[in-house]
């Protein structure tokens, strides 16, 4: 099975259009499915904008994660498997099954171990291709999956430059080099590693202010080759440990766990930062794991607060010109608007293992 | 000791994380209160170091909020808490949609629910939201606690006189309504495919109305009435669903209980009315048959729907609307007027009802039944009252046809003291309105205050019994306007608490003026702003002016004039019938329905 999840610069930038997207592809290419979400989708109208949102139609035969009270939220019919061990401001996860097609809400696990287990059953039940609908800007749940598709667009904000700078930031951030995880690794601390191999460990785990940064500099009173910091970071709080440890960092390497661990905190942009003032230095960045993004999906259409009517109203920036541009950031990577005709082919850059091929009967 | 850290995310607002670590700490928890302008990374800092329970955001959503909570959450989750710690947020426009959407584990909305965040930090059910929790939550009793010690020994002495001679009189004297009570009764005992049933249905008929019998015997619907669909019925679990229980529409205490009455027509309906109620903070709902259900002899069976007000009364329709009732939930069953006032209250007892409705002067004349029949038929249904165990309540509705309230009393006063004689308990309801007698008088023209104070004081003056003003309260004080009709409803609640009410009834927002079945919304509309009111009210209260006093005084000469009146003219039936507890010049005729219909039985 491949799990793809669909996160987003922000809220509104088109992750549930793009699944929908996929979603259609794979029922044409005769895929079973699964859908899940790490927020609340499928709801005709947006909470916050007001404004109607894509709705899920999932085919007969799908199999769903989502919470329990919203099971009747649609027109789908759907058949109650088992309840998951995970839960939700809608009740507990639940598995169920499409029996007849129509309309449903997802509410599914909302952080990455309820998630791992939800993909982990639909796995064992033979789906070949699980979508995980994103929520907002959030990220971190979706490190349990195969790959993702990033959605930007003028939701996250109006100048084009601004959207594909970021992207671009995104983009390295999941491109970072990955190193294979290491036989010692530790969880609950920092472990520093010295030219001849020998290590140390010193306590803490993640690095999210200044002040956190300035006392971990302070144990570090000899050069490393390597820092290992196996929690969250905040790029800030790296720039000034970088800073503060000029002598002792420099020429070394700075390994992170993951990448959707320097993604959860801050602008993505300030990493722009670290990597250059790294580089500078000689300081190599790694990360442990990482998750392939397949592509990148833009949406020119941004919600708008008008105060003559006080509602929203749908605003867009020139489609053409956002394409091109974040294309132009992105080189290696497709950029698409998925409602572009003809439909751009997401499944195509999925890399789906045909049906058939890579299950047992 | 569990550890919470709180925390505003906001740049300057901090109160609601203040009040939280008060009753947080007070409530046994390390409740650790991060300033205002934290950041995400400094909360998940914080968190790491102490391995919180929960952390709690206090944000009122705006621009760019909803990225701000969600960037904690997935900070959170990247660094591995969520598997132990919980996240909540509360704050205005935070729903549980939203709540979900950026990934909390709990939402808090409107006033601080303690008992709510402590369940979600300890996650745990909050246990009063549930079923169970329901079932479990004791039914008030609204007589516990009163006496019904006669205070004013003149007006109990007019009183013993005027009940004994009703007593006397309806010795010996039967009615169609009571032999179907007694009918109806004995059926109910019966297996349902008994051919004795069968019999007893044949003995029923007898004592109908041939358009009652026309619907028995051959199926005949009288206009506007249908069955309710195998459809309609498949809905009525997601219709009649649990719902989380709002909080008390009381700020304090548990008096005044708040009732709101149902009778839309067609059960189904009713059920979702209830459980709007339910869910916005009633303690109990009133079935309200329709009008034309009184002026016939016998009532119709089975699930029936029909566009007109009131909900047909049958046993069937009331055990299907029973189901929409909670179990905390008191259900009182209108009875209290017609030709089929006793069967009724069989009906009500074998439904589940927990209270029941009797005013004989009331039902002898607005209601339109024979004052004859009607006092036969209500001391029956007295005392079957008396034998089910359950209170019955006695609506002084008659005073919105323009009688003045001394006289109104007077009747109230008659049927306590009638129910105390034959071991029921009642609960008298003096009306609080602006009724016509007061617009004519000019009793009220200062103020709706003092004139309702007088009304409700002037019982403890008289006996010791639970006062239920109703029914709805501020009748004729409402308008087209629902907010300012939800606003005169909920100022007569805050008078009807301040005057130590036992219970209140409350109409919603559009029920004068809906033109049809009223709305689910204007009925959270007067629940809510009743909440609003008592809220602002505290233990605080009303200041009536010198005039209330003297009202009062005026109101009580005026019940104990009119009692020895009564007691004089020696016969009750005949006092109702010559307007001595309101006449046509007051607005009252006695009612027709049903005259020669009582029989003396046979010694």
């Amino acid at each position: 099975m491949i799990a793809i999840g669909f996160a987003g610069t922000a809220k509104n930038t088109g992750k549930t259009t793009a699944a929908l997207t996929v979603l259609e592809q794979a029922q044409r290419a005769g895929l079973r499915l699964g859908l899940t979400s790490i927020g609340y989708d499928g709801e005709a109208l947006d909470h916050i904008t007001g404004l109607p949102k894509p709705r899920y139609l999932a085919p007969a035969g799908t199999l769903v994660t989502t919470a329990h009270d919203v099971l009747d939220s649609g027109t789908a019919k759907l058949q109650l498997i088992e309840t998951l061990d995970s839960s939700t401001l809608f009740g507990p996860v639940v598995l169920a099954k499409v029996e007849q097609p129509g309309s449903l809400v997802l509410v599914g696990p909302n952080h990455k171990a309820g998630l791992r287990s939800a993909l982990q059953r639909l796995e064992e039940l033979g789906v070949d291709l699980a979508l995980v609908d994103g929520a907002l800007n959030r990220l971190a749940p979706m490190s349990v999956c195969d790959g993702l598709i990033l959605s930007t667009g003028a939701a996250y904000d109006q100048r084009i430059p601004v959207i594909a700078d970021h992207a671009y930031a995104l983009y390295r951030l999941f491109r970072l080099p990955v190193l294979p995880p290491a036989a010692d690794i530790q969880d609950e601390n920092f472990v520093l590693t010295y030219s001849g191999g020998k290590t140390k460990t010193l306590p803490g785990t993640s690095l999210l202010t200044k002040e956190a940064a300035r006392d971990l500099c302070q144990l570090i009173s000899t050069p490393v080759s390597c820092l290992e910091i196996p929690g969250v970071c905040a790029p800030d709080a790296i720039l000034d440990l970088i800073e503060c440890g000029l002598s002792q960092l420099a020429g070394g390497q700075l390994v992170f766990r993951s990448a959707l661990n320097l993604a959860a905190s801050k602008d993505a942009r300030t990493w722009l930062k670290v990597f250059n003032r790294a580089l500078s230095l000689g300081i190599k960045i790694f990360v442990r794991e990482s998750i392939p993004l397949r592509c990148v999906t833009v949406n020119p259409i941004f919600p708008e607060f008008t105060t003559r009517s006080g509602q929203y109203q749908y605003g867009r920036v020139d489609a053409d010109k956002l394409i091109e541009v974040v294309t132009t950031r992105l080189s290696d990577i497709p950029v698409v608007n998925v409602m572009d005709k003809p439909q751009p082919d997401l499944l195509g850059w999925l890399e789906i293992p045909i049906k058939g091929k890579n299950h047992e009967p | 000791m569990k550890t919470v850290i709180l925390a505003p995310l906001d740049p300057v607002h901090d109160n609601a994380v203040k009040l939280l670590q008060r009753k947080l700490t007070e409530a046994g928890y390390r409740a650790l209160a991060l300033p205002p302008g934290v950041t995400a990374e400094e909360v998940i800092e914080r968190a790491l170091a102490e391995t919180p329970s929960a952390i709690l955001v206090s944000r009122t959503l705006g621009y760019q909020v909803a990225e701000t909570l969600s960037g904690l959450v997935d900070l959170a989750d990247a660094a591995g808490l969520r598997p132990h710690t919980r996240l909540g947020v509360g704050g205005m426009a935070v729903t549980r949609e939203i709540g979900a959407e950026l990934g909390f584990d709990g939402v808090f909305s409107g006033d601080l629910d303690l008992a709510a965040v402590v369940a979600f930090i300890e996650n745990r059910p909050i246990e009063r939201n549930t079923a169970a929790a329901s079932a479990a939550r004791p039914k008030p009793d609204l007589t516990a606690g009163y006496s019904y010690h006669f205070k004013d020994p003149m007006i109990e002495a007019l009183l013993d006189e005027i009940t004994s001679q009703l007593l006397s009189w309806v010795k010996g004297k039967s009615s169609p309504g009571i032999r179907r009570a007694q009918i109806r009764e004995a059926m109910l005992a019966e297996p349902t495919d008994s051919a004795e049933k069968s019999r007893l249905q044949e003995h029923y008929l007898q004592q109908c109305d041939t358009e009652i019998r026309a619907f028995y015997q051959a199926g005949n619907m009288p206009e506007g009435v249908r069955w309710l669909d195998r459809s309609e019925m498949e809905r009525l679990p997601s219709l009649t669903a649990a719902v989380a229980a709002a909080n008390s529409v009381r700020h304090i205490g548990d008096r005044p209980l708040i009732f709101t009455q149902y009778g839309t027509g067609c059960p189904l309906m009713d059920a979702v009315h209830i459980k709007v109620a339910e869910a916005w903070g009633a303690d109990g709902l009133l079935h309200f048959d329709p009008s034309w259900g009184a002026q016939r002899e016998g009532l119709l069976d089975g699930l029936l729907s029909h566009e007109h007000d009131g909900t047909i009364l049958t046993l069937d329709n009331l055990r299907l609307i029973k189901t929409a009732l909670a179990p905390h939930l008191l259900w009182n069953v209108r009875g209290h007027r017609g030709l089929n006032t006793p069967e009724t209250q069989v009906l009500a007892q074998a439904a589940g009802a927990d209270l029941l409705k009797i005013n004989i002067p009331y039902g002898a004349t607005g209601g339109g039944t024979d004052p004859v029949r009607l006092a036969v038929d209500g001391v029956y249904s007295l005392r079957l009252a008396a034998r089910f165990g359950l209170p019955f309540d006695i609506p002084g509705n008659d005073e919105l046809s323009g009688v003045p309230p001394h006289k109104t009393f007077a009747g109230l006063l008659v049927m306590t003291m009638l129910g105390l004689k034959l071991g029921a308990r009642p609960i008298p309801k003096p009306l609080m309105c602006y009724s016509p007698y007061m617009m004519v008088e000019g009793c009220m023209e200062d103020n709706f205050i003092d004139m309702n104070a007088a009304k409700l004081r002037v019982w403890s003056e008289i006996i010791d019994a639970p006062i239920w003003p109703g029914e709805p309260v501020g009748f004729m004080t409402h308008t087209p306007d629902r907010v300012q009709s939800a606003m005169t409803t909920a100022a007569h609640v805050a008078l009807a608490k301040d005057l130590g009410a036992s219970a209140v009834t409350m109409a919603s927002s559009d029920e004068a003026y809906s033109k049809g079945p009223i709305s689910a919304q204007a009925r959270v509309d007067t629940l809510r702003a009743a909440r609003e009111m008592l809220r602002f009210m505290g233990s605080a209260g009303f200041s009536t002016t010198p005039a209330a006093e003297r009202l009062q005084a005026q109101l009580h000469e005026g019940i104990r004039h009119q009692l020895e009146i009564i007691a004089k003219r020696g016969d009750f039936v005949a006092a109702i019938y010559e307007g001595l507890l309101g006449s046509p010049e007051d607005g009252l005729h006695p009612g027709r329905t049903g005259r020669g219909t009582v029989q003396e039985q046979a010694a």
